[in-house]
């Protein structure tokens, strides 16, 4: 059974519905907008969720094959690092926003070779 | 419970790098619970000085912009960087073990929203070292007095990106936990058969996952009116300071709930351990929670302007007070799990307790400011101060401890001493209601919020007295529990039985604490306590219940 997309789709018709109660007060927009769009964009998570779910219930063939953990990511602290020195350079300058910008490229670099050796890793096993 | 005395080796150290960059979701969960309880002991610091300055009428121990800094930062650190964090802990080591998972769903997202969270706190506190000072605009950064011309200085604009870059990193942390729950679960661990913290978590993430974005859109506009002279919240603008209002408290009141939601779960995987029995309507409880508490909680954001006159009154007065159905599911439930249950009066046991009661007052003074007659009385006063310390101090904060109590052993693999977490829970009972009981009268009796002083003719000295002593007394009950964990993980190291104190859902079929991948064999899931169900089966075949191990009941039937 694939069930797990109810879980948001079932919150998001939730909101809507009451998004729609809002109707009868006379409402302020902002407040439909608000209420009704979260709820919108919580139907269409669950539509997703349900439309790429795969089977959980029953035992999937690759069950046995070992998957590979990642068990230490430096890149993704660096890219971390990046994106926080990225944002508060809106209020260092521009220096700091590049320096936040190429930390974040040099993240983007390891994790990519993070992902290769992983891939080998896994091909070697 | 009898713990075998094999004494074994302390565990090897990861080193630097490792701590930084292990992306396990267990060691993940420890550090955010460590970064966390810092940030407590750094908001609690504010505290006290704020009660000192408090304690008597006209002191004037800091300055009032100091105060306003003070009580800006308190409530930021409290709540960015202490209790929603630490909720998304526990999240982060329960959830994947409560579903039968050998990793979470997104590790290295997962990593990235913790070095963001922990990132965007330090720029936060960063603040104290500008020449202005920090955020002094209240919690919520309220317009337009958090525009520039009203509060000048980089500290806000380091409040303001600060909390953009908390508020993503938490997001990141929510997508992983909701992702293992509906991705990553066990074959046989169907949505009815998750644990009661578990669908809290999804119930916590599900608020998180629309109502963040929306606290980053709009502190990233109010910067943008910082530096670009007040394009959408100044006053004067059409909209103004009140759509500021409107979308801040949309991510506010979720807030709220998700500061409380994940706790309630702790409090029901407690109350049904120590009263050995399983979760009493259970599909009700997940039903009145999920559905009813955190959907609604996310319709109720209006009643935080209630006073203004610009939402619809009836509306937001209507769905607040159907919040009362929600939360009675959920109370009747959580004290059904005990109705002739075999009880055991544990530390975990108590903070439960002290949970459901104090937690009830908190939802009590809310009615207050959900009536909106009542609501122009209290409003802005220190009954709403109150207010929100019984629900989250002295409710969530509780329930927190009553967590800790209870899989500190799954964590570190080391119990905390019972004799001193008694002392911890009878002093922070006291302190909580020394500090907290006095507010209520003093907003009915007209005492406004975030007043740096206030003058001895009113008489408000003597109860002001007993708040600061009571605040005293946390922060002694908090010393008791840091020296608890001291002197527990100080002792001699044994090995503990996987499911010390006999719970029910399945992070106690693994050791304490699980091996990287968790489990090295999961058993049958038939309910959404499948550690009783081990009970059960192994009870009807005559087998001791203390040696019961998941790979007895695994080979079918082959129990031995």
């Amino acid at each position: 059974m694939r069930r797990s997309g109810l879980v948001p789709a079932a919150w998001g018709a939730f909101l809507i519905a009451m998004a729609l109660t809002d109707l009868a007060y006379g409402p302020v927009p902002q407040e439909i907008e608000m209420l009704g769009g979260a709820g919108l964009a919580m139907v269409l998570i669950g539509g997703l969720s349900w439309l790429t779910e795969r089977r959980r219930l029953e035992p999937r063939p690759d069950d046995d094959v070992p998957r590979p953990l990642p068990d230490l990511s430096v890149s993704t602290v660096v890219l971390a690092l990046g994106i926080a020195i990225l944002i508060v350079g809106y209020e260092f300058g521009p220096w700091c926003v590049f320096i936040g910008g190429g930390t974040i490229v040099v993240a983007i670099a390891g994790l990519i070779r993070e992902f290769r050796a992983e891939r080998r890793a896994a091909g070697s096993a | 419970m009898s713990t075998p005395a094999l004494v074994v080796p302390r565990e090897q150290s990861l080193g630097l790098i490792g701590w930084m960059a292990s992306t396990d979701h267990k060691s993940l969960g420890k550090r955010m619970i460590g970064a966390s309880i810092l940030f407590f002991v750094v908001g609690g610091i504010m505290a006290l000085i704020m009660r000192a300055q408090l304690g008597q009428p006209d002191q004037q121990i800091v300055s009032p912009e100091t105060y306003n800094a003070l009580f800006t930062m308190h409530g930021s650190t409290m709540i960015y960087l202490f209790v929603v964090p630490l909720a998304l802990a526990l999240g982060v080591y329960l959830v994947p073990l409560q579903c039968g998972a050998a990793e979470i769903a997104g590790p290295r997202v997962a990593l990235l929203g913790f070095w963001l969270y922990l990132a965007g706190g330090l720029i936060l506190e960063l603040g104290w070292a500008t020449n202005g000072g920090p955020g002094r605009a209240t919690w919520i950064a309220v317009a337009p007095l958090s525009e520039m011309q009203r509060t000048p200085g980089s500290g806000q604009d380091l409040w303001i990106l600060g909390v953009i870059i908390v508020s993503i990193g938490q997001w990141l942390s929510a997508l992983c936990i909701i992702a293992t729950a509906m991705r990553k679960r066990a074959p046989g661990m169907t949505l009815m058969r998750m644990a009661p913290f578990t669908w809290l978590m999804v119930g916590t993430t599900l608020m998180m996952v629309f109502a963040w974005p929306v606290l980053v859109v709009t502190l990233a506009l109010l910067e943008w009116d910082r530096k670009n002279g007040g394009i959408f919240f100044a006053a004067g603008h059409p909209a103004g300071p009140i759509a500021y209002q409107q979308l801040f408290w949309f991510y506010g009141h979720p807030v709220v709930y998700v500061m409380f939601f994940p706790f309630v779960g702790c409090v029901a995987e407690v109350f049904s351990a120590f009263s050995g029995r399983r979760m009493f309507g259970y599909k009700f409880f997940v039903f009145g929670s999920v559905l009813l508490f955190a959907a609604g909680s996310s319709m109720v954001w209006g009643h935080h302007l209630l006073t203004s006159g610009r939402v619809d009154i009836k509306f937001f007065s209507f769905n607040t007070h159907g919040l009362i159905l929600a939360a009675g599911i959920e109370y009747f439930d959580l004290l059904g799990t005990l109705w002739r249950g075999r009880i055991r009066f544990t530390t975990a046991f108590l903070f439960a307790c002290g949970f459901m009661w104090q937690f009830l007052i908190g939802g009590l003074t809310g009615i207050w400011t959900a009536a909106p007659t009542l609501d122009y009385h209290v409003n802005n006063s220190y009954l709403i101060v109150a207010h929100f310390h019984y629900t989250i101090f002295a409710g969530s904060l509780f329930a927190a401890f009553a967590g800790m109590y209870y899989w500190w052993p799954k964590f570190f693999g080391v119990l905390l001493s019972e004799r001193l977490g008694k002392v911890h829970f009878v002093l922070l009972t006291i302190g909580t209601n020394l500090t907290f009981a006095p507010m209520i009268a003093l907003g009915q009796e007209g005492m406004t919020r975030r007043i740096s002083t206030y003058p001895a003719a009113n008489g408000w000295g003597t109860l002001n007295l007993l708040e600061s002593a009571g605040a005293g007394i946390i922060a002694l009950a908090i010393l008791v529990f840091l020296i608890n964990v001291w002197v527990s993980h100080r002792a001699p190291r044994v090995v503990l039985p996987n499911n010390p104190w006999q719970g029910n859902s399945l992070e106690w079929a693994t050791t304490c604490p699980p091996p990287r991948h968790n489990f090295d064999g999961l058993p049958p899931i038939r309910s959404y306590a499948p550690m009783m169900d081990m009970r059960e089966e192994a009870e009807d075949r005559g087998l001791p219940v203390e040696e019961v191990r998941p790979e007895l009941v695994t080979e079918q039937g082959a129990a031995t």
